[in-house]
């Protein structure tokens, strides 16, 4: 198998409270995978470990076949690591728009000198703001294109992180921390299509950390099960949603 | 009324402001970093026509002309025993005697020579950009590694320990706490000073709003907003916010070495905290934060606001039968504070607030990019 991520043996502490303690998780290339757990389980600290917001306290993490544990955010991103956050961290001064297009990263306007040259970057910018006008006519966003994100409500927020997640061009992995919390059914199996179109089409890889698994077990081909910062259970979604430790965590927790 | 509000050196220092309120909002308003040492970087300008220019303006006076650079020091030399043009220009012991090199000697052989004062105002001007980028890149060096708090404190004391200790209790860098004569350009120095400054206050407000305009303009909007999430989708927040406050300081410094060419005797001390970074703050606050036409609608209301309280500070203060205590003294500082706090009030974001980035014209593409409705 071919894993585009692999987590070894991560732990991160925080005070006494081990969040994550010992995790080892490889996400194959190609495939939706789910990350499931009850609440407090460590899933979000996993996604904030591998996207370099935290930094662990043991394990490495291997993204594309290189160690990538101690690089910044930044560099992450930029070999095609990309994720989006449980609680929206929205640009609170930028537009809808605005937020979306600066998930796409390049642009050569970037600067304090060729940013005042728009020759430069028109044509980067046109591309872009075309690309974000079509993700969040597919949020159902379109129609706040130029509300700030204190306007919103919390699933249009959501939709909004949803939507510059699927902005940066190409990424390998796509990290996403219940994208679907608070967005009504039937938006959520439009985004779990897509993600399922993006990862037939382009061969996108994801890694989905979600709560409502009744919707996502459908789209997934691969799943993962934490409790208590450790890994208790993985396989196929349905078999690891069958599987008596995780049900036991569930109920326990 | 005109007289005394639109004279030169209202209107030098009303274009000074602008450029250094513009500037500061670019760093503060749009790109979140509170920049409370701003003074230190206005100062910088000055020093340039100061201390630097005025030691490089004599050692051009003594090459070109040696024998009249001799029979000056000998003059001088009877009111300073043993002096050296060094001294003289450099270590100001004597101010009186800083006064007459400049403006007896330096003055008149530079504005009688045209082609070589040009060279000096260009020499000098690049003096300026470089040590506003040193100056920069040292409080750039803070800025990339501290939380926001702890950066305002580092910078206010990194500018206070530079304009008040090291350039006021040194003689020999800017003439201490005597301070010095700047070397003033063209036969007429208030005027070079009004269009220098009035042409760098419109220079900088077109850049700011081309700036702001433009992806980059996003980018330290984002940056402002939530600095892990505009790394997380791939930007170097260190470099964004060097690129600004390099570019930041550069226009602060020149602001100042145009103000100082009206202000042609002063110590460091004339570029304190209160009136070179709480002004500048409380006109962006005013203005609108992150907004650029608020940048010099703040520091126009202000600094009009400021000028009338202090022209009817004598009958508003027998109005209040204050006599002549502190507190009348006082008066238009303690109008200002009331203003800021009234202003806070009723326009917490300023007369006008920000707005988006127009990068492209964002109707036209919603208009015909009709979106793949899944
Ligand atoms: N920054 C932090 N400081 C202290 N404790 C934290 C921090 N982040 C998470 N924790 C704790 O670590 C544990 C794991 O939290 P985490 O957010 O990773 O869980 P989760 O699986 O994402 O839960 P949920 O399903 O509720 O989102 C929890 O007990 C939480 O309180
Ligand atoms: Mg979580």
């Amino acid at each position: 198998m071919d894993y585009i991520l692999e987590a070894h043996d991560l732990v991160k502490k925080f005070g006494e409270l081990r969040a994550l303690d010992g995790v080892t998780i490889r996400v194959p290339r190609g495939m939706v995978t789910l990350l499931i757990g009850p609440n407090g389980s460590g899933k979000t600290t996993f996604i904030n470990t591998v996207s370099g917001v935290y930094k662990p306290d043991a394990g490495r993490v291997i993204f594309d076949g290189e160690d990538i544990t101690d690089l910044p955010p930044h560099e992450r991103f930029r070999k095609g690591l990309v994720r989006s956050f449980q609680v929206p961290r929205l640009f609170t001064g930028l537009t809808v728009l605005e937020n979306t297009a600066f998930a796409r990263y390049g642009n050569p306007g970037e600067g304090v000198i060729s940013g005042i040259l728009k020759k430069i970057w028109l044509g980067f910018e046109t591309q872009t703001v075309r690309k974000a006008v079509r993700l969040i006519s597919f949020t159902k966003l379109r129609h706040l294109w130029d509300k700030r994100p204190g306007e919103l409500s919390g699933g249009q927020m959501k939709l909004l992180e949803v939507s510059r997640v699927m902005m940066p061009d190409q990424p390998k992995l796509v990290l996403m921390d219940e994208p679907t919390s608070g967005v009504f059914p039937s938006l959520a199996h439009e985004i779990f299509r897509y993600i399922r179109r993006l990862r037939e089409e382009y061969g996108m890889t994801f890694l989905i950390v979600e709560h409502r698994l009744d919707i996502a077990v459908e789209y997934a081909d691969y799943a993962y099960a934490m409790a208590y910062g450790k890994v208790v259970a993985e396989g196929k979604p349905r078999e690891v949603l069958e599987n008596p430790k995780v049900i036991e965590s569930y109920l326990g927790g | 009324m005109s007289v005394w509000i639109f004279s030169d050196a209202f209107l030098i220092t009303l274009f000074s402001f602008i450029t250094v309120a513009i500037s500061l909002n670019l760093e503060a308003g749009f790109t979140g970093i509170p920049n409370f040492g701003k003074h230190v970087f206005v100062f910088v300008g000055a020093f340039a026509a100061q201390g630097i220019g005025v030691r490089i303006a004599a050692w051009i006076y003594e090459k070109v002309e040696p024998q009249a650079a001799q029979q000056a020091l000998e003059h001088l030399r009877s009111m300073v025993p043993g002096a050296t043009w060094k001294s003289l220009v450099g270590a100001a012991a004597d101010v009186d005697a800083n006064r007459i090199v400049v403006n007896n000697y330096l003055r008149p052989f530079f504005v009688s020579h045209v082609g070589l004062e040009a060279l000096l105002v260009v020499l000098l001007l690049v003096v300026t950009v470089a040590l506003a980028l040193f100056f920069g890149l040292i409080a750039s060096y803070a800025a990339l590694r501290l939380k926001e708090d702890y950066l305002a404190i580092l910078l206010l004391s990194f500018a206070e320990l530079m304009v008040m200790v090291l350039f006021y209790q040194s003689q020999s860098l800017n003439g201490g706490n005597q301070g010095l004569w700047a070397i003033t350009f063209t036969s007429d120095p208030v005027k070079f000073a009004l269009i220098g400054s009035g042409a760098l206050a419109f220079i900088s407000y077109l850049y700011a709003e081309r700036l702001a305009n433009s992806p980059m303009g996003r980018a330290m909007r984002a940056v402002r907003d939530d600095d892990v999430a505009a790394s997380v989708f791939g930007r170097d927040i260190a470099v964004i916010r060097l690129k600004v406050i390099l570019v930041s300081s550069v226009l602060a410094g020149l602001a100042g070495f145009f103000f100082i060419q009206n202000a042609a005797l002063s110590t460091s001390m004339t570029f304190n905290r209160v009136i070179w970074t709480f002004l500048p703050w409380a006109m962006i606050i005013l203005g609108g934060m992150a907004n650029n036409l608020g940048a010099v609608v703040g520091a126009i209301v202000f600094l009009i606001g400021k000028r009338l309280f202090e022209y009817y500070q004598i009958p508003i203060s027998n109005a209040l039968h204050l006599g002549s205590s502190i507190v009348s003294a006082l008066l238009p500082n303690i109008f200002i504070g009331i203003f800021i706090i009234v202003i806070l009030y009723a326009l917490p974001q300023g007369i006008l607030p920000e707005k988006p980035s127009k990068t492209v014209k964002f109707e036209e593409i919603l208009e015909s990019e009709q979106g793949e409705e899944a």
